[in-house]
């Protein structure tokens, strides 16, 4: 096996290109080693490129962890990191590896769906952003062409002023979202619902979200006509996880309930 | 009174190298030219061989060995004989081994096993209990009528089954005022402790040593001595640090399979197993089960009758699973006085991964099955259901279900402690509930032996076959021999582990360490008591039957300024008659049960010195989404004295948070075809620290007399019971109707509190 450790974007670009999988934190490409569904020959470790560290405002690099996330991210950004996995997997896991696997589960996800956020991707020759619509493609598939690195989450200047992350799992730590969701509400009541788990790619819920933001102070009866769209708007399937029927109605739930701390 | 009072920490000599990482465990141990082992699993769960070929496996390149059925001895073991190293002719499960290879490294020894020819033709799947006891249905055994087994009808797929009658059932339930019918399903779950089993093997001549994490060394030698045709004294079985067994590394696994391999090899071998490995190989799981009891009462709540019919999932082969149909008949009867019973109970051959002694075999699915259902009874009489536990449990020279006539016993004031410890009566959210549930669980008295020897300098060495997979052995040995000769539990070391220099034991099966390594380990001190009280005699010219040993000293009674230190005593003793002890320890006799009547029993009626609990916990329910939390749990005790508190509170954490995980998030799913959907953490969900609530713990601190060593019972698999029945009893407060599956999974509450759910 050969092993790179690039301390500058270039270098670790040229790696990629030459066929190496990058390793951020390893929490998601060692489980694949480890079931047997990856096995890399040719390896770029990405923690020591200073590019992918840093974090300016609104763009966060690709290797910024969810440590670093949960001490300083916007709101609901680390609430989700606070979620994921265990210390050692938040001093370990990065953003960055969170997007580039595309688990419908990943809980950095809906956040991104939710504030519209776009993934900068950067190849030998070329950069791009892609909003996260455009990105995400499927059950952990993504618009990422193989010489490209992602280098970092840009999110809009201004965020809604509201927000509010959770999940509905079976424990209280190191557990896969049955279903995770993102709840936004702006000063003006634009309301942004977003979620995991649900689908092949993280989703938004447009006609719960059309129908609340027109509610400016929703009554009891809208609270649960959103809920009823959201739950009517996912699109999960039955596994040995759970049942669709299910997870529809859990992520109506919760969907409402995070709503609800917005409207707090 | 505990021997080690709280203030008195004594801190496990193991503890340190296991927190900082420098502990050693099979797989931490490398021997010069050590090779790697790999196996073939069938990965089919019912099928016939068609062609097997491991001549191209043979050939790669840095491949030392490639053994299949055609390699070693024919033998069949277990329980009941069903069982060969290697499959032959047919594989019944998916992770029955099919071929097992030694390479150089894990690459050439994966090369090998992709270069293995395995044909299979399939066979029809067994997996439904119910349909493999019908009429007709396809045998997992075709000739097992030839399999050598003992006391076992043959009877299509039913493995082993038993039946327990006394009094007269029907005339019990014509007079009740009630009859409830309950059924129950339970899910199968893993022992899942997080070392996954590694063995390696090296030959010295015509001699092997393995090191294996077994919690059984003498019963992983005989099981090689048995398959590989070898005498007890060419194998030893050496047991490293082990991270956890809970059951599943009991019996005989992959030492024989590693130790042929080592010899066809000429080098030593490792196997380390991945998680995957560890959930679907070893014949060590936590059966599924279906559970029916019907029950009559009076409207005053008192039992008339009680009628059981238990279906365990036995997997493909019998590992030890021939005796869990009696297990199961006299949990799901449980700890009440009621006159007439019928019980019957099959476990029963399917292609799933084979079940076994796993924590407390059979007790927390018979438990959570029996206490949901008593709270229905007491609910249609009218009662709070502590209170009809306090009337129908049995108490000190009562009667139980088997007519065994009980010896002072706790369990009356378990019910009451636990009930006030969780604070019974508060006032409670509307989303919160108490539930409460009692559970019971037997000793197994058996054979044991330690060495206990005290050198020049004053300090001891006990040497056991007892093992350590977080049994306290390293605790609560030591403990015992420091309190007979007056010294200080820091003052012995323990070796142990070792089959060819410790006494045979029976091994960390069936809570046995302190019942039965403890006897020994006291006998062979008192050994010592005596050498050390005859050499304080001479010495203080007075007789040996006024010498005290105590605070490191021995002194004549009644003038403790009389005295000599026990180093001294030691140093003289160096150089001349030597120190040494060594005990056996007469296991004490099983009682007798009386109008009993059993067929194929392979159980024991009379339990002796049964250990009592009971479990009180509150949660909260998340009506919406059927999510449950903990919030607090007590747990109390009757497991006799209390030898080391520091322990045995610890074996109740353990055993709750392990009921909580089977009560709430562990359960294996199978698919059509018998193979395990979720074998891994990903998707089979232990409880975290995250989760834990507190956990108060009483112990109930009966003397009992004839048992373990100052009147102590047990304690290992006992908190093990009561915990998942306990979190039904208060989910069911809340959602009106028991959730008939266990795992409670978030889905299934929710799915019951919609009326229907997967029964
Ligand atoms: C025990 C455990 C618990 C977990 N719990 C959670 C949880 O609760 N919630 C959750 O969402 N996730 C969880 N995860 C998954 C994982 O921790 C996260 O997805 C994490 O964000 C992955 O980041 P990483 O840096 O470790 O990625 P890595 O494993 O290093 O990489 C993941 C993938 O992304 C690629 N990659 C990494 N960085 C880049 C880059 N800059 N450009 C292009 N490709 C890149 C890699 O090649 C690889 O394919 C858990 C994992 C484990 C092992």
């Amino acid at each position: 096996m050969e092993v790179h450790h690039p301390t500058s974007l270039p270098d670790a670009l040229r790696a990629v290109a030459a066929g190496a999988t990058p390793l951020a934190g390893g929490t998601d490409l060692m489980v694949e080693i480890n079931f047997g569904h990856a096995l890399p020959d040719h390896v770029v470790g990405l923690r020591r490129v200073e590019e992918l560290n840093s974090w300016e405002d609104s763009r966060i690099g690709a290797g910024v962890t969810w440590r670093r996330i949960d001490e300083k991210g916007p709101t609901a950004l680390a609430e989700a990191a606070r979620t994921v996995g265990s210390p050692q997997i938040r001093n370990a896991g990065t953003i960055g590896g969170n997007v580039a696997t595309a688990s419908p589960a990943g809980d950095g996800l809906p956040f991104l769906a939710a504030v519209d956020a776009s993934i900068e991707l950067v190849s030998p020759t070329s950069t791009r952003h892609l909003l996260w619509s455009d990105f995400f493609v499927g059950v952990k598939q993504t618009a990422k062409a193989p010489d490209e690195l992602i280098v970092a989450i840009q999110l809009p200047e201004r965020l809604p002023s509201r927000q509010a992350f959770g999940k509905v799992g079976s424990r209280n730590a190191m557990v896969i979202a049955t279903v995770g969701c993102v709840v936004t509400r702006d000063d003006d009541g634009k309301t942004t619902v977003a979620l995991g788990s649900v689908a092949p790619t993280p989703i938004r819920a447009f006609r719960a979200e059309e129908m609340i933001s027109a509610e400016t102070s929703p009554s009891e009866s809208a609270l649960f006509e959103f809920q009823r769209l959201v739950s009517e708007d996912v699109r999960p399937i039955t596994d040995h996880r759970s049942t669709e029927e299910y997870r529809r109605h859990a992520a109506g739930v919760l969907a409402r309930r995070l709503l609800e701390r917005c409207l707090r | 009174m505990p021997l080690l009072t709280e203030s008195k920490v004594f801190i496990r000599p193991d503890g340190p190298d296991k927190v900082t990482g420098s502990g050693r465990y099979v797989a931490d141990i490398t021997l010069t030219g050590m090779l790697t082992a790999k196996f073939l699993y069938a990965g089919i769960s019912h099928a016939e061989i068609i062609r097997l070929d491991v001549s191209a496996a043979r050939r790669v390149p840095g491949v030392l060995a490639v053994l299949t059925h055609e390699d070693v001895p024919e033998r069949r073991f277990g329980s009941i004989a069903d069982r060969t190293l290697f499959a032959k002719d047919v594989v019944r499960f998916e992770g029955e081994v099919v071929a097992a290879v030694a390479a150089i490294d894990a690459e050439a020894a994966q090369k090998a096993l992709d270069a293995v020819v395995v044909e299979y033709k399939p066979l029809q799947v067994v997996t439904d209990l119910e349909e493999a006891i019908a009429d007709g249905a396809p045998l997992v055994h075709e000739g097992w009528a030839d399999y050598e087994a003992a006391n076992v009808e043959r009877n299509g797929n039913v493995a082993s089954f038993t039946s327990m009658t006394r009094g007269d059932v029907e005339k019990g339930m014509a007079q009740a005022d009630h009859v409830v019918f309950g059924r129950y399903v339970a899910d199968a779950t893993h022992a899942a402790p997080i070392e996954p089993r590694g063995v390696l093997a090296q030959w010295e001549g015509d001699r092997v040593t393995i090191w294996s994490s077994t919690q059984v060394p003498f019963q992983a030698r005989d099981g090689v001595c048995e398959t590989l045709d070898l005498p007890t004294n060419r194998v030893r079985i050496i047991v490293p640090h082990m991270g956890g067994g809970f059951g599943g590394k009991c019996g005989f696994h992959y030492e024989a399979h590693v130790a042929a391999l080592a010899r066809v090899a000429r080098r030593p071998v490792r196997l380390v197993f991945s998680r995957r490995e560890e959930f679907i190989a070893p014949d060590r799981r936590r059966e599924g089960m279906i559970i029916e009891i019907t029950t009559g009462l009076k409207s005053d709540g008192t039992l008339t009758a009680r009628r059981v019919r238990v279906l365990l999932d036995n997997g493909a082969y019998s590992a030890d699973s021939s005796f869990f149909p009696h297990m199961a008949a006299m949990h799901t009867l449980g700890p009440y006085k009621i006159d007439n019973i019928h019980a019957e109970a099959f476990s029963i051959y399917t292609n799933h991964q084979p079940s076994g002694s796993v924590r407390a075999p059979t007790a927390p699915q018979t438990c959570w099955a029996l206490e949901s259902h008593t709270d229905e009874l007491a609910a249609v009489v009218g009662m709070d259901p502590v209170a009809f536990r306090q009337q129908n449990c049995i108490d000190t020279g009562e009667t139980g279900v088997a007519g065994q006539v009980y010896d002072e016993i706790g369990l009356q004031e378990c019910i009451r402690e636990a009930v006030s410890g969780i604070d019974y009566g508060q006032d409670l959210e509307d989303d919160e509930a108490i539930g409460v549930a009692v559970g019971w669980w037997p000793s197994f008295p058996g054979a044991s032996g330690a060495f206990v020897k005290i050198d020049r300098d004053g300090k001891g060495v006990i040497t056991t076959g007892a093992q350590e997979c977080g049994t306290g052995s390293v605790m609560t040995l030591p403990i015992l021999a420091a309190a007979e000769l007056g010294m200080e539990p820091e003052d012995f070391e323990l070796v142990y582990q070792d089959t060819s220099v410790a006494p045979y034991d029976e091994g960390a099966t069936g809570s046995q360490t302190i019942l039965n390594n403890g006897r020994a380990t006291v006998e062979a001190a008192r050994q010592i008591a005596v050498q050390l009280k005859n050499l304080a005699a001479k010495k203080l010219e007075a007789s040996p039957d006024d010498i005290v040993l105590a605070d490191g000293r021995a002194h004549v009674a009644g003038s403790p300024e009389s005295a000599v230190s026990i180093v001294e005593l030691a140093g003289v003793a160096a150089g001349g008659e030597l120190l040494l002890g060594k005990g056996s320890g007469t296991p004490p006799e099983y009682p007798s049960a009386v109008g009993v009547a059993c067929v194929g029993d392979q159980g024991l009626s009379g339990w002796a010195g049964p250990q009592f609990s009971c479990h009180a916990v509150k949660i909260r329910l998340d009506r919406e989404t059927g999510v449950v939390r903990v919030l607090d749990v007590s747990a109390a005790h009757d497991s006799g004295v209390i030898i080391n508190p520091i322990g045995a509170s610890g074996q109740v954490e353990g055993g709750v948070m392990m009921g909580i995980g089977q009560a709430l998030t562990e359960g294996t799913v199978y698919d059509e075809d018998g193979a395990q959907k979720n074998p891994a953490f990903l998707d089979y969900k232990l409880q975290t620290m995250a989760d834990a609530p507190p956990i108060r713990v009483h112990f109930a601190e009966v003397h009992t007399p004839n048992m373990g060593p100052h009147g102590s019972k047990p304690i290992a698999e006992a908190p093990n019971v009561a915990t998942a029945a306990a979190i039904s009893n208060a989910i069911t407060k809340l959602t009106g109707q028991p959730v008939p599956r266990l795992p409670m999974t978030a889905q299934r509450v929710w799915e019951t509190m919609r009326g229907g759910g997967d029964g």
